[in-house]
């Protein structure tokens, strides 16, 4: 028998392939879960390393690029159906969720890993799979060590240097906060900042869009300094650029990512095994290796050269863990005021 | 002495058309030769210019290790653009066939709601329609995306395709009813080949904006659903990927290529 | 007959335009008038009206929709006589120069103007190197730059019109002129220049909108330190989750660029009207 392509066939089976994802539930294995991560190296890496170990278990992970602030828009527009059924955040959005009562409490005794987790990753709402330690990120072969913030706007080195972003970004927010203690104010009082931007906006090298596009420009020889993980200077050492990685004088803002369960998922169980499976040894240790070098929340998990190179553990214990609660009461407004002050 | 005066000013003239025009076709274009030669790029990263030439990015690109995740994002594109084209073809020809059958006031009264889309920026159209979505208790979908595609770009359809129908003969189509076939028959018969070049034309731009646009499908896709140019910026965000180079080179050439025989099927500018 | 048979065949697609394209439309506006308690109030607008960074942002929406109008016209005429004058040949080969950058993915044209505009770009470079720079600098995230990506890409919006009807013209009338010894900017000013006009006016309103309203380019090239419209829709959605507040944004957007647009449209009208007389 000969299969023939005539015209009715050939009709028939592309309509059928090109009809696939309009019956999407028919396509999908039952036990399938949708898992956010922010876009990018933690993408790839959820991708590669978490879903593979949670396929172990029979959990089939897709994994959706979502910024956290994106994460929770997205939440809050189709409250009815979420449309992740687990979420990767950080503590500031994780405040918002549960005020929204978006994300469920989880039962610990259904993760076998959860024993292993040192006890600040333990928390109600699911485990912090890593802690991000924040700093300055800088070319060493255009630009001295900076010492903190405020030596950005001070040293003479880095007069149209240094790029910032607004309040949307977790990373920036820290940064702004540490400077804003720095000039008298906090998490409360953030005109310090807003004084110091408006006297000194030219001193600046860039005002970005997104933690991300900082990265393209500094690529592309635009800035030498921005705020930055630990993540991003690991990255950007993988594409085979110079870049070194500054604590400020004032301390390293840290910041943990956890994993939530949101309120409505498809799939509970699917969700703990892949929960399991992101504070795993196994995921763990490779997402401490480069190009990732992810601080592991496992305590089992030995630093890697990698890691140590930026973070030891008594820099973890001195880091600054922000205050999200007051943060996320002015957020709305410091985004609106940021905007007005750096508007050209 | 005037003689010398109108030569200047002839001379003027024709340094404006040609000095002008041509560096005005030199800037149109530029761009799209830079993308394609950063596109064969032998760096990691993308900075001007390129200190080598290789086809590495092209091999990463296809490499299904590597790059499954642009090879998804361009599936997602090319069906959601094949859909909406489809979608878009169903009610812009005949509507654009209606409209050319009747009168003149009518038609004037009642094109601007066919054509709005075409002005009104998609961003504020993709946000109600997310907003009516959720009145609604749906979620995103990929439905929604097709649908929302075919709203913003069937105008597109509609105009290539009136175009061509405004020069069918009437006649012919009277004729075939005279002869006893039914309206339904004669429009699919006699009127619809005759619209094909219209459709051809409109089909192509509505696929190419379809497969290009972001702002509907970022407001109404579910999150698993990622398309080609959402993906290629995160790409150009996070890292000036150079795979972004080997994608905008590849979308290059089959562009040049669906024009020029597209251009010799059904030019888009008839000449006289 | 068949000029009632019209209807039957329009009817989809004004189903549609109406059930999926106003509809959505009205909702919004109803959604931008809706206070906190879901009473009716103009709360949202009074609020953004009120406020003079606002309104200002609005303003340099318009102003850059009108400067990247005024530069389209200013390499597209030229195209578009150049089109005029070539034969056959080069005239498929305008034709297609300017489709191309139009059917070009949006990201590919606004990856390209990164690299152009950069620190380390062709710009910048022969800049210095002609001496016309003492250093390399960025156009990145300045309006100049903005505005040059802007043109570039809304360029064939204004020509294709133009070359639509140039393409169909009668060579004639302006031979005749020709041969009555009229000069050439005569010529163009009497007889091609109003033969284009309703397409250059068409072709304005197509760029005024795409210019205005394009997110990507506007964030990416522009930066956060130029803020648009658009950029305000969004973040009032993506980060700080006012529905009502963004819906009032758009609406007001959509009003002003509308306002503009009939504007550009009423002209065309006018200068058509005085052609006819």
């Amino acid at each position: 028998m000969t299969l023939r392509l005539n015209r009715r066939n050939f009709v028939l089976g592309s309509t059928t392939l090109l009809a696939a994802p309009f019956i999407p539930k028919l396509a999908r294995a039952s036990n399938s879960i949708v898992a956010a991560a922010f876009p990018g190296t933690w993408e790839d890496a959820f991708r590669s390393i978490v879903a593979p170990i949670a396929a172990q278990s029979g959990v089939d992970v897709t994994i959706a690029p979502a910024l956290a602030q994106d994460q929770v828009g997205r939440m809050m527009a189709s409250a009815g159906s979420p449309p992740y059924d687990a979420l990767l955040v950080s503590p500031g959005q994780t405040a918002m969720l549960e005020e929204a009562g978006l994300i469920e409490e989880i039962d610990p005794s259904r993760l076998e890993n959860w024993d292993l987790l040192i006890e600040s990753a333990k928390t109600p709402f699911g485990p912090h799979v890593t802690v991000e330690v924040n700093g300055i990120a800088y070319n060493p072969e255009t630009v001295p060590t900076p010492s903190g913030y405020l030596d950005l706007f001070e040293n003479p080195a880095f007069e149209g240097r240094a790029a910032w972003i607004g309040f949307g970004s977790n990373t920036a927010t820290m940064a702004w906060v540490e400077l804003a203690k720095l000039l008298g104010g906090g998490a409360d009082n953030m005109q310090p900042v807003f004084d110091l931007l408006a006297e000194k906006i030219d001193w600046i090298g860039a005002i970005a869009n997104s933690g991300n596009a900082q990265q393209t420009m500094y690529q592309q020889g635009e800035i030498d300094v921005f705020m930055a993980s630990t993540g991003n200077v690991a990255r950007l050492r993988s594409l085979g650029l110079p870049c070194n990685f500054a604590h400020p004088q004032s301390g390293s803002p840290a910041i943990p990512v956890a994993i939530h369960m949101t309120k409505g998922a498809s799939n509970p169980d699917a969700v703990y095994a892949y929960m399991d499976a992101a504070i795993s040894t196994a995921a763990q240790s490779q997402l401490a290796e480069p190009p990732t070098g992810y601080v592991p929340t496992n305590s089992e998990v030995p630093f890697t050269d990698l890691i140590r190179e930026f973070v030891t553990p008594e820099t973890l214990a001195n880091a600054v863990y922000p205050d999200w609660a007051a943060i996320n009461r002015n957020r709305a407004e410091w985004t609106a005021e940021f905007d007005r002050v750096v508007a050209l | 002495m005037r003689d010398l005066r109108e030569r200047l000013l002839d001379a003027s003239y024709w340094l404006f058309v040609l000095g002008f025009g041509g560096f005005a076709l030199f800037y149109m274009i530029a761009p799209i030769g830079i993308a394609v030669l950063m596109s064969f790029t032998d760096g990691a990263t993308l900075r001007f210019p390129p200190q080598g030439y290789s086809l590495r990015w092209y091999r990463a690109l296809i490499d299904p290790m590597q790059s499954s995740q642009i090879h998804i994002a361009a599936w997602n594109s090319l069906s959601i653009a094949a859909w909406t084209t489809l979608g878009a073809a169903l009610v812009a020809a005949p509507a654009a066939y209606g409209l050319s059958r009747m009168r003149a006031r009518s038609a004037t009264a009642l094109e601007p709601v066919l054509l709005s889309p075409l002005v009104l920026p998609s961003l504020v159209y993709a946000l109600a329609a997310l907003l009516v979505i959720s009145n609604l208790g749906l979620s995103p979908a990929y439905g929604f995306v097709v649908a929302g595609h075919i709203v913003v770009f069937a105008p597109l359809m509609y105009r290539t395709s009136l175009a061509v129908a405004q020069q069918i003969d009437p006649s012919l189509a009277e004729a075939s009813t005279t002869l006893g076939a039914g309206r339904v028959r004669t429009f699919a018969r006699v009127t619809m080949p005759a619209l094909v070049p219209g459709v051809l034309a409109g089909g192509f731009l509505v696929f190419m904006q379809s497969m290009d646009n972001v702002s509907v499908t970022l407001f109404l896709a579910d999150p698993r659903t990622t398309v080609l140019p959402l993906r290629m910026f995160a790409m150009i965000e996070e890292s000036l990927d150079a795979r972004v180079g080997a994608i905008s080179g590849l979308l290059i050439a089959a562009t040049i290529l669906t024009l020029i025989i597209v251009q010799r099927l059904v030019p888009f500018v008839r000449r006289r | 007959m068949l000029r009632q048979g019209g209807t039957a065949f329009i009817l989809p697609m004004m189903v549609m335009m109406v059930l999926c394209f106003l509809a959505p439309l009205g909702v919004l506006a109803v959604a931008s008038i809706t206070g906190p308690d879901g009473q009716v109030s103009l709360a949202n607008y009074r609020q953004f009206l009120d406020d003079s960074f606002a309104v200002g942002v609005l303003w340099n929406t318009i102003f850059l929709g009108l400067k990247v109008v005024a530069a389209v016209t200013l390499l597209g005429v030229p195209i578009a006589l150049m089109y005029w004058h070539a034969g056959p040949r080069w005239r498929t080969l305008i034709l297609i120069a300017t489709l191309l950058p139009m059917l070009t993915s949006n990201v590919v044209r606004t990856f390209a103007w990164i690299v152009i505009l950069g620190r380390n770009g062709p710009i910048s470079q022969s800049m210095v190197e002609l001496g016309l720079s003492p250093r390399p600098f960025s156009l990145l995230f300045t309006e100049t730059g903005l505005i040059m990506a802007l043109t570039q890409i809304e360029l064939p919006l204004l020509v294709l019109p133009i070359i639509a009807v140039l393409a169909t013209a009668d060579r004639r009338l302006v031979d005749a002129a020709e041969m009555l010894g009229a000069a050439r900017w005569r010529c163009f000013l009497t007889v091609l220049l109003p033969m284009m006009t309703p397409a250059i006016f068409a072709g304005w309103v197509l760029v005024f909108a795409s210019a205005t309203t394009s997110f990507v380019t506007h964030s990416v090239i522009g930066g956060a330190r130029l803020i648009y419209m658009p950029q305000f829709v969004y973040r009032e959605v993506g980060i700080l989750f006012q529905w009502p507040m963004a819906a009032a944004i758009s609406f007001l957007l959509l009003v002003s660029t509308g306002a503009v647009m009939i504007a550009l449209t009423l002209l065309a009208r006018h200068r058509r009207l005085a052609a006819c007389a």
